[in-house]
């Protein structure tokens, strides 16, 4: 399985990575980017299964990178992860086509139980 | 300052969720939308305040600052530093554009209206980071002080005991206003212990 994290923060992709548990995290190739273009070009040449993506982000920030990787890819698995923890910004991510929220930061018990629930949504894609 | 470069790393992360959260609270307190921006942070020396103060006063119009006190393993003090165009649009963020037109706007209510904000996101950004940090923080009532008393303010600081100041360069953005402002929180080498320690410990939860 491939995944992107986008953050521009060094210390919150290193804090995500790890959050990922650890039997997922060995079987996985993962790749980072510091702001949204540099996601949207990723994704268009990685093809990850999942991205996890960060709101506030120079450069392109994470709703920009979002609107454009769902244009590039109706079908793409993109969990946002963010500070902004306002309603109208949830409703604004599941609108542009995100497949879920969380506010930061991730603790792993948390990330194991996003991990169920996104493998659930790969699985109703790919029925 | 006794931090290293990742120990620097990772409080502006955390000061970066907890401002967030702090500005998240703003705009569900007066229903609007905010976008958040990410804060600058900076640790500098205390000695620096008045020098950077007495700049932004003369050529930048600066003309509030907030002070609030705060207890805990994580303690000290936090100022808040506006420009009067700011302050003004805090007003215009706190009252509706129809009570407005009723209100008679004086620096009265700019000066409580400031309060108010500066109360939310110094408590709310200090509070977001003791408690991601496993602690907790208690608050004394916030007091304003104007242009004339703000170089005052700052000697006394100057020769209280704080040794470190972390200085956080922020913008608000509301859907119409927009306020521009210096969060700095003081504090003394034994709560700056006490951060670093947290901070390691915070990570090794994620080794």
């Amino acid at each position: 399985m491939k995944i992107l994290v986008v953050d521009d923060s060094g210390v919150s992709r290193k804090m995500l990575i790890k959050s990922i548990p650890e039997n997922i995290r060995e079987k996985c190739e993962i790749f980072q980017a510091e702001n949204g273009l540099e996601a949207v070009e990723k994704y268009k040449s990685d093809s990850p299964d999942i991205v996890f993506l960060d709101l506030t982000m120079p450069i392109m920030d994470g709703y920009e990178a979002l609107k454009e990787i769902i244009e590039y890819d109706p079908s793409a698995i993109v969990f946002v992860i963010s500070a902004d923890i306002q309603q109208k910004a949830k409703e604004r991510v599941l609108e542009l086509g995100a497949s879920g929220m969380e506010s930061k930061p991730i603790k792993p018990e948390k990330m194991t139980s996003i991990f169920y629930y996104l493998m659930d949504v790969i699985d109703k894609k790919l029925d | 300052m006794d931090f290293t470069k990742d120990d620097q790393e990772i409080l502006g992360e955390l000061i970066n969720i907890a401002f967030g959260s702090a500005v998240v609270q703003i705009a569900d307190l007066f229903d609007r939308f905010a976008k958040l921006h990410v804060p600058s942070i900076e640790l500098i020396s205390p000695q620096k305040l008045g020098v950077y103060f007495e700049g932004k006063i003369d050529q930048e119009g600066y003309t509030y600052l907030t002070t609030q006190r705060f207890n805990g393993n994580f303690c000290g003090e936090t100022l808040f530093f506006v420009n009067e165009n700011s302050a003004r649009n805090i007003l215009n963020l706190v009252y509706e554009a129809s009570e407005l037109d009723s209100i008679d706007v004086d620096s009265s209510e700019i000066k409580e209206s400031l309060l108010e904000i500066a109360n939310i996101l110094g408590a709310s950004c200090v509070g977001k980071l003791s408690e991601l940090l496993e602690s907790a923080v208690t608050f004394a009532a916030p007091k304003i002080n104007e242009k004339t008393s703000i170089l005052s303010i700052l000697k006394t600081l100057a020769e209280s005991s704080y040794d470190s100041v972390i200085f956080v360069k922020t913008i608000l953005e509301f859907e119409d206003e927009q306020i521009s402002g210096d969060l700095f929180i003081l504090s003394r080498s034994d709560s700056i212990e006490w951060l670093r320690d947290a901070l390691n410990s915070f990570m090794e939860s994620y080794s």
